[in-house]
C-alpha cells in the first residue's frame, strides 16, 4: 500500500470513525459516586473556610501578644490539623485548629516546658467554652483537652461533632 | 446515550449553561443532570488519552468535583464544553506527568464487556489496541486536538481556546496527528 492509498476516503473514514468512537460507558453507579464525592468535597471546603477564617483572624486580633513560641504553637497545630485532614478527620482537624487558636490567644503559660505538645501547655478554657472541667489557668489534662475538642467541634458550624474515640484519636495525632 | 451532547448546538449550550447556573445556586438535580449529560464524553476523552478505564473514571469524577466547586463563580462567557475540557485537559496533563514515572497500561475496552471471541471480534480488538498505541504515541497537543475535534466535535476555535493556542496551530496539529495515525495504522485499516 502506498501513500496515495493511505489517503483514500475509505481509510480516512475508518480513522475518523475510530477517533470519534466512544468505546466505553460509565458504570451505572458513576453518577451516584460523583455526587457522593462532591458532597464530601463540599463538606471539606466548608471546614477549610472555617479553618482559614480562624487562622486568619488570630494574628489580627492580638498581633503584639503573639510570642515566637505562640506562633510556633500555631504552626505546629496547623501541621497537625493538616495531618488530621489527610487521614480523613475533617471535623477533628477543625477542632484542632480552633483549640490551637484558643491556646494561642491568651493561654500559653510561659512556665510550661519549652517544647510542649498540647497536653503540657497550661491553658484557660473559659474563653472558648463554658466548660466546668477546666477553669482559669489550670494545667490541662488529656481528658480535658478531649472534651474541649468535642465541645469545639460541636460549636463549629458545618462540622460533625466528634465522638470520644475520635477526639482521643485526634489528640494522639496532635501530640505526635 | 440519548442525553449526551454528541453535537453541541446553540440550544444545548443554553441547556448546559442554564444547568451550570442552577448548580451554582445549589440545585442538586441540575448537577446530576449535568453529570449524566457529560459523563460519557468525558470518560471516553480520558480513556482514549490514557488507555485506562479506571483512571478515566477517576479523572472524570475529579472534573465534576472541580466544576461543582467553580459553579458559584461560573459565567457563561464561552461554550460549556470549552470550559469543561479546559478543566479536563489540565487534569490530563497532571496525569501525564504521573505517567512519566509510571508507564501506561493499556486496557482493551473489550475487557469491560462480555464478547464472543470470533474472528471479527478479534480483528476489531486488534484494531482497537493498535489504535490505542498509535494514539498514545502522538504528542499531547496533537492527540488532544484530534480527540476534541473528532470525538467531542469541538470547533477549531473552541479547541484553540481549550489548548491556549491559535486556530492555525490547532489545524496543523490535527493534520499532523491524522497523518501519523494513517501511517501507523495503514496495514490495519
Amino acid at each position: 500500500m502506498n501513500r496515495q492509498d493511505d489517503n483514500t476516503p475509505e481509510i480516512s473514514g475508518k480513522l475518523d470513525a475510530l477517533l470519534a468512537a466512544m468505546p466505553v460507558q460509565a458504570r451505572s453507579a458513576f453518577t451516584a459516586r460523583v455526587l457522593e464525592q462532591i458532597r464530601k468535597d463540599a463538606e471539606l471546603q466548608a471546614h477549610e473556610t472555617c479553618l482559614d477564617t480562624l487562622l486568619q483572624a488570630q494574628p489580627i486580633a492580638v498581633p503584639e501578644d503573639f510570642s515566637e513560641r505562640t506562633m510556633r504553637c500555631i504552626h505546629r497545630s496547623v501541621r497537625r490539623a493538616r495531618r488530621l485532614r489527610r487521614v480523613g478527620m475533617a471535623a477533628a482537624a477543625a477542632a484542632a485548629i480552633a483549640l490551637s487558636a484558643a491556646l494561642a490567644l491568651e493561654r500559653v503559660d510561659d512556665s510550661a516546658p519549652a517544647d510542649p505538645g498540647l497536653a503540657p501547655v497550661a491553658v484557660s478554657m473559659d474563653h472558648a467554652h463554658e466548660s466546668d472541667r477546666v477553669a482559669g489557668r489550670a494545667a490541662v489534662s488529656d481528658e480535658a483537652l478531649m472534651y474541649e475538642l468535642i465541645l469545639l467541634s460541636e460549636a463549629l458550624e458545618g462540622a460533625e461533632p466528634l465522638l470520644e474515640d475520635e477526639a482521643f484519636q485526634a489528640l494522639a495525632l496532635m501530640s505526635r | 446515550m440519548a442525553d449526551s451532547p454528541s453535537r453541541t448546538t446553540d440550544r444545548e449550550i443554553d441547556i448546559d449553561a442554564a444547568l451550570m447556573l442552577k448548580v451554582g445556586r445549589g440545585d442538586d438535580a441540575a448537577l446530576a443532570m449535568l453529570i449524566e449529560r457529560w459523563k460519557t464524553p468525558l470518560i471516553n476523552f480520558f480513556y482514549r488519552s490514557l488507555g485506562s478505564y479506571e483512571e478515566a473514571e477517576e479523572l472524570a469524577m475529579t472534573v465534576f468535583v472541580r466544576v461543582h466547586r467553580a459553579a458559584p463563580r461560573y459565567r457563561p462567557t464561552a461554550k460549556f464544553s470549552t470550559y469543561l475540557f479546559q478543566i479536563a485537559r489540565r487534569l490530563l496533563i497532571n496525569a501525564y506527568r504521573k505517567h512519566q514515572r509510571k508507564p501506561l497500561q493499556l486496557v482493551d475496552p473489550a475487557e469491560l464487556h462480555a464478547v464472543d471471541s470470533d474472528d471479527s471480534v478479534m480483528r476489531s480488538m486488534e484494531i482497537e489496541e493498535s489504535f490505542h498505541h498509535a494514539l498514545a504515541g502522538l504528542p499531547e497537543n496533537q492527540r488532544t486536538a484530534l480527540l476534541l475535534y473528532k470525538q467531542q466535535e469541538l470547533s477549531y476555535a473552541e479547541i484553540a481556546e481549550v489548548l491556549g493556542s491559535s486556530e492555525s496551530a490547532v489545524k496543523t496539529w490535527i493534520f499532523r496527528g491524522r497523518q501519523t495515525l494513517r501511517e501507523l495504522l495503514r496495514d490495519l485499516l
